[in-house]
């Protein structure tokens, strides 16, 4: 999972790609799966079923979270990151590349589909808790899904089931959204604590 | 159930009945020891959602984790609750159909179906009987079993220390509509005589067990022990072998969260802890799996 220190606000990246500048949170998604797509992964260059995958770079420029954090309990930052995550994944959907006989379910054949999500949190422990939290459900899923967690990186999914692949990637958001209300809340709550037990004191 | 509407569902409303809790029990997080959650079995997406939030509750509370067998919670609810010390456990639900008793720091499984369960069986009997799932199609069976006034004669299959419902299932599902057609029977004397033959088939497997046991105590959990007609049978299994029968209502016969906490502390309390990397959950959790050290 990826620490925000750094770069902050949008950036067109080489890929040609600008997500849009939400003030609490951003996510990144990139996809591919044909050889000679060159555009969606901009810094290891295009991947198909006959070359290793490689983890999208951490400094992929699509996007970058803007420096702050959500506001407490705010489930804007959660479910906006999931949803553009999700919402730019389906646009980038590589198009269907036809065979000779014009049939699209003849060219994607033995393709391998692969995609990634960079998630900026607010800080590194926050990434590292919601990598330690999601981490082992993903592991159920590696015989036909696999899933690669990194912690500076993002994460990546390879599999060649179309559908395996989309549930995935569905049930991973879902869980990454519920992982971050729930970072988000409690620390609301301790935060709200901290501040009744101050003024008690005073 | 559908598995992706059950996590749907647990995603909803977890935070909030997690602060729910603690506030009515008038607790903080520094009150809390350990963090139990179900490991398995069941169905992996809500298993899945609420093992997100239980894990990450742990890392930011910093309290210890700790996976808990579903059969086990309902065994130790129900020790818990009627006061059992030792007994052969029938544990009959919607997901589970075994007899188990205790042995050696293991909650062996001395048989159980080799299909369906029975809580299956019962629930899909109603489906083909169109009767209302409100409060439940096993409690509406119960209602209406009362009323029935014939046994129509069943499927029996027990198979040594096993049952299989399967058969039975097929069986009243190709059977019952010519028979409630012709006038046969009613629909009352369907479900009369589905509870005692399923019934019937659960006393000999548990009876055979606490046969080999020597056991002089039989505990009912899982929701299908919420049926009086049940109970009424293991009592008098029970009585005939000069042993007790112990059994809870629907507070906690049924699926519920304190039986988890009960035997997470329980597995907490004999220095049990699950690291995150092996917090993953199990749709198959076997119920011997687990090694029971709060136990002599």
């Amino acid at each position: 999972m990826q620490d925000p220190d750094g770069k902050a606000g949008a950036e067109e990246g080489e890929d040609g790609l600008q997500s849009p500048q939400a003030p609490e949170a951003q996510a990144s998604s990139q996809s591919s799966a044909t050889e000679g797509d060159r555009d969606s992964f901009p810094q290891s260059g295009p991947r198909d079923s006959s070359s290793p995958a490689a983890p999208a770079s951490p400094a992929a420029p699509a996007s970058q979270a803007a420096a702050g954090s959500p506001s407490p309990g705010s489930p804007v930052g959660s479910a906006a990151a999931a949803e553009e995550a999700a919402v730019v994944a389906h646009s980038e959907q590589p198009p269907f590349v036809p065979g000779p006989s014009g049939d699209t379910a003849s060219a994607t054949g033995n393709r391998l589909l692969e995609f990634s999500v960079t998630v900026p949190f607010r800080s590194a422990v926050e990434a590292d808790l919601a990598r330690r939290t999601l981490v082992s459900n993903s592991r159920r899923q590696q015989v036909m899904v696999q899933q690669e967690f990194t912690v500076n990186g993002s994460i990546l999914w390879t599999t060649e089931d179309p559908v395996l692949f989309r549930i995935s990637i569905n049930t991973f958001l879902d869980q990454l959204s519920l992982a971050m209300r729930n970072i988000q809340r409690l620390e609301f709550v301790a935060v709200v604590r901290r501040g009744r037990g101050r003024s008690r004191e005073s | 159930f559908l598995p992706g509407d059950t996590a749907r569902h647990h995603r909803a409303v977890i935070l909030d009945l997690l602060q729910e809790a603690l506030t009515e029990a008038g607790l903080t997080s520094q009150d809390i020891d350990c963090i139990a959650y179900t490991k398995g079995p069941g169905m992996g997406a809500p298993l899945a959602s609420v093992a997100v939030v239980a894990r990450t509750v742990a890392q930011l509370w910093n309290k210890p984790l700790l996976g808990v067998n579903h059969c086990i919670g309902h065994i130790e609810m129900g020790r818990l609750i009627t006061g059992a010390i030792n007994p052969t456990v029938l544990y009959v639900s919607g997901g589970n159909t075994q007899v188990i008793s205790y042995s050696e720091h293991r909650y062996r499984i001395f048989g159980e179906t080799i299909d369906i369960a029975v809580g299956n069986c019962l629930d899909r009997f109603a489906r083909v009987l169109k009767i209302s799932n409100d409060p439940s199609p096993g409690y509406n069976i119960e209602q209406m079993a009362k009323r029935g006034k014939q046994l129509v004669e069943l499927p029996y299959t027990v198979k040594g220390m096993d049952v299989s419902f399967s058969g039975i299932l097929s069986f009243i599902e190709d059977a019952a509509q010519r028979m409630l057609a012709t006038g046969e029977c009613t629909p009352e004397d369907l479900c009369f005589s589905l509870q005692e033959t399923v019934f019937a088939m659960l006393v000999e497997i548990t009876e055979r067990a606490m046969a080999h046991c020597g056991s002089k105590e039989a505990l009912i959990v899982g929701g299908v022990g919420c049926n009086i007609r049940l109970q009424e049978m293991m009592a008098a299994m029970c009585q005939e072998r000069g042993a007790q029968l112990f059994a809870t209502d629907e507070r906690f016969c049924i699926d519920n969260g304190a039986m988890i906490a009960q035997a997470g502390w329980e597995m907490f309390q004999a220095g049990h802890r699950t690291p995150l990397s092996e917090s993953g959950i199990t749709q198959r959790y076997r119920t011997d799996e687990v090694e029971v050290t709060w136990r002599d």
